[in-house]
């Protein structure tokens, strides 16, 4: 049951913790290993480094396989991307690999890199990176960013796709024409 | 065309930004001129990516 619940919080991103504990667990621990802190950051990662951990953690302890059982609710969310693929089996192991989370967590400093631009473009220098500083310190972005999942990606194509827009739009403020936009 | 090309990856990304799209033409048809002929060009370079 231990297991099962340090498995669930693996697969949330939590590491290697637990919420549930018992009392003969704890004897155990002090025995064999001393006092026992109960901490709730004891082993605590920051969270942009947190991808690198849990992979290289993951690869050490071959535990892809329980990672791979517990991620079948987020898989589910890729399932119109499965059938793109064509392969299911290959997505499947594509989208829980630990290396594929640090790939979606990559798309997070290149989609404030697309804001960056943005900003500059609308406003003057200081305040565009004040922006770009608020967004790295964005707390949910960087949960957004570990979890494996393409919102990132999404994001860094708006970011683009939003920057040739003002691009479209500056031309023809600027009267040269037609726009590529 | 290169907003056309960048909405038609987001909209393989998900479907959803496909609403995105349909407000970026909107706006497209209506801001730049002559009126249409961009968002006619963005529309179809977004059905190239997203058709097939």
């Amino acid at each position: 049951m231990e297991q099962a619940q340090i498995a669930r919080e693996i697969s949330r991103g939590h590491g290697f913790s637990t919420n549930v504990i018992r009392p003969a667990a704890i004897r155990q621990f002090e025995r064999s290993m001393g006092s026992f802190s109960a901490r709730t950051d004891a082993g605590y990662v920051p969270r942009a480094a947190q991808p690198v951990h849990q992979c290289a953690r993951l690869q050490d302890d071959g535990c892809e396989q329980r990672a791979d059982q517990n991620a079948l609710p987020k898989e589910r969310l890729f399932r119109p991307l499965h059938l793109r693929t064509g392969d299911d089996d290959q997505a499947r192991r594509l989208f829980v690999r630990p290396d594929y989370r640090l790939r979606a967590a990559r798309f997070f400093p290149a989609r404030d890199g697309g804001q960056l631009f943005i900003a500059l473009r609308l406003f003057d220098r200081r305040l565009a990176n004040l922006g770009i500083a608020f967004l790295l310190l964005c707390q949910r972005f960087w949960d957004f960013a570990i979890a494996g999942l393409p919102q990132m990606l999404l994001l860094f194509l708006f970011s683009c796709a939003a920057y040739t827009l003002i691009r479209a739009i500056e031309a023809r403020a600027a009267g040269a024409g037609h726009s590529r936009g | 065309m290169g907003a056309g090309a960048l909405f038609g990856l987001l909209a393989l990304a998900h479907g959803l930004t496909i609403w995105n799209l349909c407000r970026v033409l909107l706006f497209s048809a209506i801001y730049f001129r002559p009126r249409g002929r961009d968002a006619a060009i963005m529309a179809a370079v977004f059905m190239l990516f997203y058709g097939p």
